[in-house]
Formats: structure tokens, sequence, C-alpha cells
């Protein structure tokens, strides 16, 4: 089981608190009638699948009820992570893993 | 408006007795902070019904907001994430940063949402929902064995004193659970789950001797 840090309850908690909300900062389109369908359908239905970082969407269902965002390694599932949403991570790909 | 129908408004609603989701399990009415047959029960289940529950929701960051609740209130509203306020009539508890529970002694719930209307304005919701949950105690020496194998947060002394609340699981269901200074734990659970968590505990606390009591 992961221990996710909820950033609103400011606590560590089992993973059976929460469910997973897919990728993160995924912006709509400001304009969605200009998009070809091919970068509607982008949008709508591809996401990224990266072997190491990932920043994802959770939602703490069992506590605050709050979506908020986690910073994974989905090779080892360690969590680097996790700050409310509209924040950016400090941690990516290109900072590199801290650890 | 016909007369029918304006006689039918009028006229007196009769009282309904809000029953307990637990009134044909638990057998043993006690009054209020009374014991019957508890001992040698190392786990007490007190089932507290009928109080009035109300979700409070808002931005605390806003001063006419949390002035608002204080003048409707007394209190000032709980803003540090998990922690709560209790007092005999009017309990607040922070579920989320911009959510509370507010409990008050049943039938006083229509009076205090009247009373934060009064007192807020702009962006903010009170909404009753004292027909979904009912409130149980647990106490006795074992209480800590039976939350251990109800739930996987950690109800410790060391980080879960009295002014502590939280909303987690408990036997797969959802409970918001707080200490009271007495050592025993308050649980407000949904009241379509009552029957589901009061079997399971009754299972859990068997092996440490197990009393159900309801307060009327």
């Amino acid at each position: 089981m992961l221990q996710i840090h909820c950033p609103y309850c400011n606590e560590t908690r089992e993973e059976e608190e929460f469910t997973y909300g897919g990728e993160a900062h995924i912006t709509r389109p400001l304009d969605p009638e200009s998009l070809s369908d091919a970068e509607w359908g982008d949008y709508l239905f591809f996401r990224k699948n990266p072997r190491g970082l990932h920043h994802e969407m959770w939602n703490h269902a069992a506590g605050c009820r709050k979506y908020f965002n986690v910073t994974r390694n989905t090779v080892s599932y360690e969590i680097l992570e996790s700050y409310p949403m509209g924040a950016k991570p400090s941690v990516t790909a290109e900072t590199g893993d801290k650890n | 408006m016909s007369e029918a129908v304006q006689e039918k408004m009028t006229r007196e609603s009769p009282v309904v007795r809000r029953e307990s989701p637990l009134h044909y399990v638990i057998d043993t009415e006690v009054s209020p902070g009374e014991s019957k047959d508890t001992k040698g029960c190392a786990v007490v289940l007190r089932e507290v019904q009928a109080k009035g529950y109300l979700t409070l929701r808002g931005n605390s960051n806003e001063a006419s907001f949390t002035d608002g609740v204080l003048a409707a209130l007394g209190v000032s509203l709980p803003t540090q994430p998990g922690t709560c306020l209790k007092s005999d009539d009017i309990s607040i508890y922070w579920l989320s940063p911009d959510e509370w529970m507010l409990t008050t002694p049943g039938g006083t719930e229509a009076e205090l949402q009247a009373r934060l209307r009064e007192n807020l304005s702009g962006h903010f919701s009170v909404v009753d929902v004292s027909g979904g949950q009912t409130s149980i105690n647990l106490s006795g020496d074992e209480v800590h064995g039976v939350l251990k194998k109800s739930s996987a947060y950690d109800f410790d002394e060391l980080v879960f004193g009295v002014g502590r609340c939280t909303q987690t699981t408990f036997a797969k269901a959802t409970a918001l659970v707080s200490k009271r200074a007495d050592g025993s734990f308050d649980l407000i659970i949904r009241r379509s789950f009552a029957d589901y968590i009061f079997s399971w505990i009754a299972d859990a606390a068997g092996e440490y001797g197990f009393k159900a009591l309801r307060e009327i």
C-alpha cells in the first residue's frame, strides 16, 4: 500500500482513503472549435505513460474529498512530493529525482 | 390559494419521532450519561441519536465569512486541518479547507441554520444533513483495540488528542472520528451504514466484553 500525503489535511494517509485521478496538468484548450479532430482527440483521450516520474492527480475520497497532485515514480512507486491544485511541481523530469 | 390548501399549510405538522437507525439492534435505552449493565465490559458503545447536523461551506480566508460564523455561533471556526471545537451544545468539525460539520442538540438545527444565514453573506452554503447521520460514542479500556481493528488511522494519544478530528475509513466505510476529554471516541457515521458499522464493532469488541446502549 502507498502512503500518500494529502496537502490539504496535511497528513500522510493510507492509499485506501484515496482514488486515482489520472494525469495532472492537462489544461482545456481555450478555443476548442479551432482544433483539428486529431488535436481534440489528443486532449480528450491520449495520456502520457512514462517510465519514471509522473505527475498525477489523486482524490482524498474518504477524507477532505479534494483533488491534489502527486509526483510519483512509476518504476519504484516512490512518491516524491504532493502539492495542491494550481501549484507547480518542484520535482520534474528535468530537475530529476532529487533523492 | 384554495382554503383547503391554506388550511393544510397552516395546520401544525404532526410530531414525528425521529427514530434511531439502531433502534432494533440496541434494546438497552438509557438517559444521556447513564450507564446500565456495563460492568466487566471493556468496550461500551453508546448511540447518541437525533442530533442536528449541518454542513457549512465557505472561504475561511474571507473575514466576512469567519466573522459571520463567529457572530452566529459565538466561537471561531477551526481553520487548522483536522481540528474541532466541542461544547455541550454546538460542536464544529473541520472537514476540508472550505467545509465544516456542525452538530447541535436535536430540534435546534433549523434555528442554528437561520442564525447562520442571518449572519453570513456572499458565497457560502449551509445544508441540514441531520437525516443522513448518527453519532456513536465508544468508551472503555479496550477502545483502542477496536479502533486498530477498524481503521488504518493512528488514533494513539500522542498524535490524536482532544481537539483533533479526522475523516477516515472505518471498517471499509467512513467515519468522522474525534476524541472527548474523558478518553472516549465520538464517531459520526452515515445513517445508512449504522447497521453495518454496529455489527462490525459488536464483532470486533466481542472478545473484550461489549455492551451497547442507546441514549434517548
